[in-house]
């Protein structure tokens, strides 16, 4: 078997050793997936999940997996807090390995990010077969999401005060002293993206999620109403903005879909349209799962849209290559199924009959039922 | 990328082998991440009292969002339990194998909850409707729909 490295609150040393530090390893996972939360999430019960992760378990079944509590969608919010402290203990984690295995600091212990899990697990796999422990792992550049928020934290007040000090008349004034248009695009010093003067502070209030104030009415109403094909369009279009984070995608009830509808909601987001029906449904699925879990991380650690792409169509490739491997263990191959079970058909087929000659009796509410097995079996 | 089932069992896998399995379980064979086998006895005072039993699971891709199929190996040296919520062929009638099965669940988790499900078993009997099941029962049996009627145990 292919072991790979995948890390695990078992790297650490067992209580006595090191206190705290494997459990502490074990709460920041998900029980889900075992990974460390990637877009952390809570439902309404409390307990805490990976967004896509969370999304998948109630698209099957709505309830908390933890504590069955009846959840669903709407009860997921982002939990902003944890992921900083995952952000941070991705950092930490190899490092205090290091120190635990080595007892020197070493600079390549460092990193080691697993907010890039993902990109990481495919280098490692294609690096080594072998399971490496501990500490002596694949480096990788430091991620630049802290410093990024360290300047956003010693900025914010200092505007603030300066706005707060200005008079009305005349407009408010940057520090510089160049005055500023109420509709002056300025950069968020928070998101870093060029928002309308006046409208900074609100953009800040609301957590650097755009409002729909600066759009024209008619903008948003077709964007409620779906608006006509050549909006819909525009709408495609703007799909690589920023902004098109604002709303979590709807999901969707497939059976009310026509085929076209559902291509054009693929083509919608330029994902591929090959494949059949099944296909569509569970890649538009899957989609959904991954865009929304998305934007339940902070900003700076979404991904791009393209990257989610990727990310889908190593999925998909992924799961046909394991439904194959599948497929083989859990289901028959069904001509030699009909091979060796054709007594057992025939026997059916004669109890069938016989079942029809008398009329059928009435089904017997017995506890197994299966998909091969009669109803009633006035045999046994 | 490694599929998020192959990854969480290799996590589940990895802390079987540092941690080892609670007492009475004991895993057999795990060559790949679609089919393992563990060893099962009860332990203390029960109707099972020195028997061994061979537990194999089968993982699908979309594990651990769907249940593992759960049964009982029988071959010419191994039989399944006697009980009245196991049938003679090894399919096993138990909620969390089907229904309530929940993602946080683990491999370990499931073996755990049979061997208590063995532990509390009052009389050894088979399931009233055994023959008639066995008879026509599907090789995997998350293909057969259970009615669970016994919350007993």
């Amino acid at each position: 078997m292919n072991l790979m490295d995948v890390p695990d609150p078992t790297d650490f040393p067992v209580e006595s050793t090191a206190p705290g530090l494997r459990s502490l390893d074990g709460s920041f996972r998900c029980d889900i997936c075992g990974e460390l939360y990637d877009a952390p999430v809570t439902i309404s019960c409390g307990h805490c999940f990976c967004s896509a992760c969370i999304r998948t378990a109630l698209a099957n079944k709505q309830e908390c997996p933890s504590c069955r509590k009846v959840a669903n969608e709407a009860h997921i919010r982002s939990n902003p807090v944890l992921e900083m402290v995952i952000s941070d203990w991705n950092k930490a984690r190899p490092f205090i390995l290091g120190l635990l295995k080595n007892k020197v600091f070493s600079p390549n212990a460092q990193d080691n990010g697993i907010s890039k899990k993902r990109k990481r697990s495919s280098a490692r796999l294609s690096s080594s077969d072998a399971v490496i422990t501990g500490t002596s792992r694949v480096t990788l550049p430091p991620s630049p999401s802290k410093r990024h928020r360290a300047k956003s934290k010693s900025e914010t007040p200092m505007e603030i005060t300066t706005l707060s000090s200005d008079s009305d008349e005349g407009g408010p004034s940057k520090p510089s002293g160049h005055a500023l248009k109420s509709n002056d695009l300025v950069e968020c010093p928070i998101c870093a993206k060029r928002v309308n003067y006046s409208q900074l502070n609100g953009h800040i209030d609301n957590s650097c999620r755009d409002t729909t104030t600066n759009k024209s009415s008619a903008e948003g109403w077709s964007k409620i109403l779906g608006g006509t094909k050549t909006k819909q369009k525009g709408k495609h279009k703007s799909k690589h903005s920023d902004s098109d984070d604002e709303y979590p995608l709807p999901i969707q009830s497939y059976t009310t879909l026509k085929d076209r509808q559902l291509k054009d909601m693929l083509q919608q987001y330029e994902l591929p349209v090959t494949g059949d029906r099944p296909i569509w449904e569970q890649r538009h699925q899957r989609w959904v799962t991954i865009y929304n879990a998305n934007r339940d991380k902070s900003v700076i650690h979404r991904k791009a849209k393209a990257e989610l792409r990727r990310e889908l169509k190593s999925w998909e490739e992924d799961l046909a290559k394991r439904k194959k491997g599948a497929d083989h263990t859990l289901v028959d191959d069904p001509i030699s199924y009909q091979i060796t079970h054709k007594d057992e058909f025939a026997k059916l087929i004669q109890t069938a009959r016989a079942n029809k000659e008398r009329k059928s009796s009435p089904i017997t509410a017995s506890s197994p039922t299966d998909l091969a097995s009669s109803p009633s079996d006035p045999l046994n | 990328m490694t599929s998020i089932s192959v990854r969480r069992l290799q996590k589940e896998l990895t802390e079987i082998q540092n941690e080892g399995c609670p007492v009475g379980i004991n895993l057999l064979k795990a060559d790949d991440f679609q089919t393992w086998f563990f060893t099962l006895e009860v332990m203390g005072d029960s109707l099972y009292q020195g028997e061994a039993y061979t537990l194999m699971f089968r993982f699908e891709p979309q594990y651990p969002i769907s249940s593992p199929a759960v049964q009982f190996v029988v071959s010419h040296d191994k039989q399944a339990p006697i009980h009245p919520h196991v049938y003679s062929n090894g399919h096993i009638c138990a909620s969390i194998l089907g229904s309530e099965w929940s993602p946080v669940l683990s491999v370990v988790a499931v073996c755990v909850t049979l061997q208590s499900m063995l532990a509390s078993c009052k009389k050894k009997e088979r399931p009233p409707d055994n023959d008639r099941y066995v008879r026509t029962a599907p090789d995997n049996p998350k293909k057969t729909v259970f009615h669970y009627d016994d919350d007993t145990v």
